[in-house]
């Protein structure tokens, strides 16, 4: 696995390298400058969980999955491999977003609003739903496949827009505040001390659950 | 010979085309030609060696290791060069080498460097700046620099020049020299074969026709020229195929031996490999 790492960061170590430096400067900018926390999150959530999605695409786009499948390599390790390249990049982006928040001169943020553990195991729970979902899926169609969902998602959040009179707007934001709102419910029936890791074994399984998934689709997967 | 691929009742359908129980084993020490017309199931066989596609039936075995139970150990052994050779364009060869070397413990670096300089490519360029050839050439570099036991080339000539490709089958030749490794390509070249390869397996529709020595099928098969009165019932399970010229009918027999004791006034030409897939898939394209 760690071999596979290692072949990922050496074939995507141009990319690797930008997103590691503009992903932050732009989470930096965009949380020194945003009033709704929630949001912030969300959209942390949803930018990191896209971004070593990137790296895989570029296999998929030159098709060098064969060859890496050739070597001698199970695909559950494969497929091992880009979970952990994924999720190192995104604990760099994630702490390396955050500290810019806070250090961007005139920001609105202070290290103690961003480095709050129930805002941080918010962004990693939204971070964990969306990687998690979207890893599977990009296993399944690709990248093309990918790009569609998402071109599809926008012509949903559109549609959300144009009928929101009919309280279409107000289930998404049910939906955006269920992951804070289950966390809150964690903390006040055991307490934050035992909250944190019980929270963070919930997020870990659901990783562990959305590999498993990918895995069997990687499985039935032909090149 | 202990055998160093073994392939056994292999199936796979897809929709308008199905592997039918190809069966076949490399013996150590030889190289084996895969050859058939396009569509014949070559790259489809090759690829469930290296479980690139799944299977409805059949083992492979990698010198005894079964490719699916024991993946890893089995393709530490294989050096696999495919058809289009495809791997992230815009990286430098020697990222792509230095990718790679980790997985195999008998990397050669040296070995590696120097394939580079011989095949003149330079370590610097990047994969997309290759030709075909080029990116042949590289595939076949870094299968040859893990020092594989067994080597698997999907069409390696194909889109080579002569010169390299008549060095590529040299090198072949080569590789099998210790007796313990060995070579299988697939090809529809078939001047290839008949220059390089010990035993030859011809698919066609995705069946194996005859997985033979080359002496075997230069004894073995044949065509026969005649008159009409050779296809006469009682001897026509002789024939294989048969087909009418405006100068009589030609025949093509897998057993020669037999076929000249029963028609001794017969003219028998020696089938080369060419002859005996254009007798038996008429309608394919091949060189």
């Amino acid at each position: 696995m760690i071999k596979l790492m290692r072949r990922g960061f050496i074939q995507h170590k141009k990319i690797i390298l930008s997103i590691g430096i503009l992903g932050p400067v732009y989470m930096g900018y965009f949380g020194s400058r945003i009033n709704n926390i929630l949001l912030l999150m969300v959209f942390c959530g949803f930018l990191y969980g896209i971004m070593p999605l990137i790296l895989f695409a570029r296999d998929d786009k030159f098709k060098a999955d064969a060859f890496g499948l050739s070597l001698p390599v199970t695909r559950r390790e494969y497929i091992g491999s880009r979970y952990l390249l994924s999720w190192a990049l995104m604990l760099f982006l994630f702490l390396a977003g955050s500290l810019l928040m806070i250090l961007v001169p005139g920001g609105k943020l202070t290290a103690a609003m961003v480095f709050n553990p129930r805002l941080m195991l918010i962004t990693l729970a939204f971070l964990t739903v969306n990687f998690g979902c979207l890893m599977p899926l990009f296993v399944r169609i690709g990248q093309v496949g990918l790009l569609a969902f998402l071109i599809g998602l926008q012509v949903l959040g559109v549609l959300l827009m144009v009928f929101r009179n009919i309280g279409s707007l107000a289930v998404v934001k049910k939906l955006f505040h269920l992951i804070p709102d289950g966390i809150t419910a964690v903390q006040s029936a055991l307490g934050l001390a035992l909250a944190f890791p019980v929270l963070l074994a919930v997020l870990a399984l659901l990783t562990y659950v959305s590999f498993e998934i990918s895995v069997a689709l990687f499985r039935r997967k032909e090149f | 010979m202990d055998a160093a691929l073994e392939v056994t009742g292999l199936r796979k359908s897809y929709k308008g085309f199905a592997l039918k129980d190809v069966s076949f084993a490399v013996p150590q020490g030889t190289i084996m030609g895969l050859v058939g017309p396009n569509g014949a199931g070559k790259t489809t066989t090759i690829k469930v060696i290296l479980n690139l596609v799944r299977r409805q039936a059949g083992t492979v075995k990698v010198f005894g290791l079964d490719n699916r139970i024991e993946e890893k150990a089995a393709k530490i052994r294989i050096g696999f060069v495919h058809e289009t050779p495809a791997m992230i364009e815009d990286i430098p060869l020697r990222d792509i080498a230095a990718a790679t070397a980790p997985f195999y413990p008998k990397w050669d670096a040296q070995l590696c460097e120097g394939l580079l300089r011989e095949f003149e490519l330079p370590a610097g360029k990047k994969f997309k700046q290759l030709s075909h050839g080029m990116k042949m050439k590289f595939s076949l570099a870094l299968a040859l620099c893990h020092g594989a036991d067994l080597l698997i080339l999907d069409e390696p000539t194909s889109g080579l020049d002569p010169v390299f490709r008549r060095e590529l089958l040299e090198r072949l030749s080569a590789v099998i020299q210790d007796g313990r490794k060995a070579v299988l390509f697939s090809t529809h070249i078939t001047s290839d074969l008949e220059r390089t390869a010990d035993y030859v397996t011809l698919m066609l529709n995705g069946k194996v026709v005859f997985s033979s020595t080359r002496d075997e099928i230069r004894d073995g098969w044949a065509v026969v020229k005649g008159g009409r009165e050779i296809l006469e019932p009682s001897r026509r399970s002789l024939f294989r195929a048969v087909r009418e010229t405006p100068y009589g009918v030609e025949a093509l027999t897998a057993d020669a031996p037999a076929a000249r004791s029963a028609f001794p006034s017969a003219v028998f030409d020696r089938a080369s490999i060419e002859e005996i897939m254009l007798f038996l898939n008429p309608g394919a394209s091949h060189d």
